[in-house]
């Protein structure tokens, strides 16, 4: 029993790496705080998840790692949606407006990397990778409606 | 979209402009378009409808002008649309037959659907919202109707990359 024990725990340690212990968001981060430009932040996207891939290899991982950086872009994202909403310069109109298009966004998003998946190769990691660029792009873009080159 | 509606009717003022959309902005668009060979291409033919509309026009320069030929160019864009979504759900219906013995993997008529169908609310979300960016300012024409015209061509362009890609 206690054998069965010992070998369940060796086993259980000696498991590859998970992507949430590898995933590590400060090259992404990074480049963001260091971009000047719209372009710039759109070639951020990706960064982090990238590294994490290197690292682990495999299609599962891929889309782990991909899921990983996109949660941080979603975060992201809903803190630029309240800079937005809470800025001086904007209108309830224009809030609004944001938000409705921002809805319409995230299911036109899931749709369409549905869409790139059924197309395309059919892999597990493809549709991770597009909800990333999708995320990303969008999170980017909501950013320049307040940032100022 | 009821802001586009707006844009329109404050535009259709008689500038024969509808005879130079109807006979130039369309056969323009499409000469360019059918001859890309890749995304880049493709992309390098946005704007050129408008353009020959806005050098045509009586008034064309002016931002009336201006937001009436995007907004020409954005209609034709979205026969360019209509033709390549026909083309890649073509290609879906018989690449779902091929595969009709793994379930799985037959989506694609299914996925470009609902695909399209949430791109255009989206569309017009996006485009009321870069109206509503620019407050009461003029800006706010040529922004919406650029808006359509980009995100029209866009969308033409990444659906007949894909049927490109896969077909």
């Amino acid at each position: 029993m206690r054998f069965a024990r010992a070998l369940a725990l060796a086993l259980l340690m000696a498991r590859p790496a998970a992507a949430q212990e590898v995933f590590d968001i400060s090259a992404t981060e990074t480049c963001m705080n260091e971009a000047i430009s719209f372009e710039e932040r759109q070639y951020c996207v990706g960064a982090s998840a990238r590294i994490c891939m290197e690292y682990l290899g495999g299609s599962e991982a891929m889309a782990r790692c991909a899921a990983e950086e996109t949660a941080w872009w979603m975060a992201r994202m809903d803190v630029t949606l309240g800079r937005i909403a809470t800025a001086e310069n904007v209108s309830a109109a224009q809030g609004e407006a944001l938000a409705r298009m921002q809805a319409a966004w995230l299911g036109y998003r899931d749709e369409s990397c549905a869409f790139e998946q059924a197309f395309g190769s059919g892999e597990a990691a493809s549709e991770s990778e597009c909800l990333l660029w999708k995320t990303g792009d969008q999170a980017v873009l909501l950013e320049d409606y307040i940032i100022e080159d | 979209m009821k802001k586009l509606v707006i844009v329109i009717a404050m535009l259709a003022t008689p500038l024969a402009a509808q005879e130079v959309n109807d006979a130039q902005v369309l056969p323009t668009l499409r000469a360019c378009f059918n001859a890309a060979d890749s995304v880049d291409d493709a992309r390098a033919c946005i704007g050129i409808g408008s353009q020959i509309c806005q050098d045509q026009t009586e008034g064309g320069n002016s931002a009336m002008g201006q937001s009436f030929c995007q907004q020409s160019e954005a209609q034709a864009w979205d026969v360019l649309l209509n033709e390549a979504y026909r083309n890649a759900m073509d290609f879906a219906k018989a690449t779902d037959y091929d595969d009709r013995n793994s379930p799985e993997f037959a989506r694609r008529e299914e996925t470009l659907r609902a695909m399209q169908r949430a791109w255009i609310p989206f569309r017009d979300a996006k485009c009321d919202a870069e109206y509503a960016k620019w407050g009461s300012g003029s800006m706010r024409y040529i922004a919406a109707s650029g808006c359509f015209m980009y995100t029209n061509a866009e969308q033409t362009i990444q659906l007949w990359a894909m049927y490109n890609a896969f077909r």
